[in-house]
């Protein structure tokens, strides 16, 4: 197993404020007790004993409340943490994903950036609505730069392409950039296994995989796996193809029914990194232990919408349930 | 020799090895201290209330600079420096300065390593505050050795200056 990083007592504050946090996170079995709620109002009651309850305003019953206050939530925390971390691409791992959604609102000139931003401040946005994408990132210029100059920003699947190579690739970059072997490793485990998910639901919903060839790729160190699962073209042969604990994952998840093959792979994964992340636990110090938090907060963000949106969806318990990810602590 | 030659080459060995004494156990407190420091402002930053149980583990470290003053001041003492009345012979000022070094590096590494035991007690306080006891133990093992070699440092130094030590070299 890879080593953890040692001596880098500049991560001693940010740690120390962990230490105090993760007392604060929720557990599974906090979830499925919430799945087995009756009543929405026992849930919102509960939930505010939480820590979410600083966020809470009163009367917040529907969705979009709901969602509004776990996003900030989260977003609050990881800026905090990044603005007590020594280096900021360990936050910057946890925010990316709202970053391109304003990124992709930018590129089809749809005005606001509703999204929480950290990476791309507004005037960047603005910058690259307005055509200018110098001041990118050198990993994803030239790919927004050709986007940007072509009329393929128009068709939303070649968007959605792009934009999704672009942020595996940026997140990968981040990875690498911190210098601690093992958030390098959980940081491919994570891009191999959504992009993995990328094609597999191209391939459901019969989009030409040809087209990510060449638009969402290239990959970095995936570029030769995810051309030959490209090349192969039916998902039932790609468990062969995929290196690694993730090749007996997707192989775990074909066993499901269909429709559910790619939801259960999502949450195999998402378990399997977790259960890698738990490993930082015990470091006292360094960026993997502020990465394995900050996973933690992210899986409880998805949690605790799963479970309020499904019930407020009146989705049955048991379902909930099941869909429930394992938790960090 | 030259009488007056080998008491100055004595007394700057001795002294030397106070200093190395002194300094590096400081030194060495100093980098605990900070290791710790940064593990206690992070809690403190979620937990205030934490204050009083995390400075005894944020203090630990900090006895290394303590026993490398000891050490110095055994030295300046035993040697005649505060007397006035210098007794140190070039071998017992070589002896003096070596046993400084090691006491010195003794100090420095037990300081650094229990700043790390300590930051990682202080991790398991703001989780489990209720362990502050059992947290205590575990810098405090790394202690131990520290005052193996204070007490080494001390014996020795005793016995280096003695009366009949000192007597036996000067025939």
């Amino acid at each position: 197993m890879l080593a953890l990083t040692k001596n880098r007592h500049q991560w001693g504050f940010a740690c120390g404020r962990i230490s105090a946090l993760e007392g604060r996170l929720m557990g599974q079995d906090f979830f499925l007790s919430l799945a087995g709620l009756e009543r929405i109002e026992d849930l919102f009651q509960r939930l505010q004993d939480t820590s979410l309850r600083e966020h809470m305003n009163p009367g917040a019953v529907t969705w979009e409340d709901w969602s509004t206050i776990i996003d900030a939530y989260v977003h609050n925390l990881v800026l905090s943490l990044r603005r007590d971390s020594p280096r900021t691409a360990v936050a910057d791992l946890f925010t990316l994903s709202d970053d391109y959604l304003n990124l992709k609102r930018a590129v089809q000139h749809r005005g606001a950036y509703p999204f929480l931003s950290n990476v791309f401040s507004e005037d960047r946005l603005n910058d690259v609505a307005a055509g200018n994408v110098s001041l990118l990132p050198d990993v994803i210029r030239a790919t927004m730069a050709q986007l940007a100059a072509g009329a393929e920003a128009a068709n939303p699947m070649v968007v959605d392409m792009t934009l999704d190579g672009a942020y595996l690739r940026h997140y990968l970059a981040l990875g690498s950039s911190l210098e601690a072997p093992f958030i390098e490793y959980w940081v491919r485990e994570r891009v191999l296994a959504r992009a993995v998910v990328v094609l597999w639901r191209a391939a459901r919903s019969g989009h030409p995989l040809k087209m990510y060839q060449q638009h969402f790729l290239p990959l970095g160190p995936f570029n030769g796996v995810l051309g030959e699962m490209i090349a192969a073209g039916d998902p039932r042969g790609w468990g062969a193809l995929i290196p690694g604990r993730l090749g007996d994952l997707y192989q775990e998840a074909l066993e499901a029914p269909e429709e559910e093959q790619v939801v259960r792979f999502e949450q195999i994964t998402s378990d399997y990194l977790t259960d890698l992340a738990r490993r930082v636990k015990m470091q006292t110090m360094g960026p993997e232990r502020v990465a394995g938090f900050l996973w933690g907060l992210w899986i409880e963000a998805f949690n605790l919408k799963l479970v309020i949106s499904g019930r407020l969806n009146k989705i049955d318990p048991d379902i909930l349930k099941s869909r429930v990810r394992a938790c960090y602590v | 020799m030259d009488h007056q030659l080998a008491i100055e080459l004595g007394r700057g060995m001795a002294m030397a090895g106070a200093g190395l004494a002194v300094g590096l156990g400081c030194a060495g407190s100093a980098k605990g201290i900070g290791i710790a420091s940064q593990a206690v402002g992070g809690v403190l930053s979620e937990k205030p209330d934490l204050f009083g149980r995390l400075l005894v583990l944020l203090a630990l470290p900090g006895t290394q600079g303590f026993y490398g003053f000891i050490t110095a001041i055994l030295i300046f003492v035993n040697t005649g420096l505060i007397t006035g009345a210098l007794n140190v012979t070039p071998g017992t000022g070589l002896a003096l300065m070596i046993l400084g070094l090691g006491v010195g590096i003794a100090l420095f590494f037990s300081a650094n390593w229990q700043g790390e035991a300590s930051a990682s007690s202080i991790g398991l306080v703001a989780r489990r505050p209720e362990a502050f006891g059992r947290s205590i133990i575990l810098p405090a093992m790394v202690e131990t050795y520290a005052v193996v070699a204070l007490l080494v440092g001390i014996l020795a130094i005793n016995w280096l200056t003695s009366d009949a030590v000192t007597a036996f070299l000067r025939q």
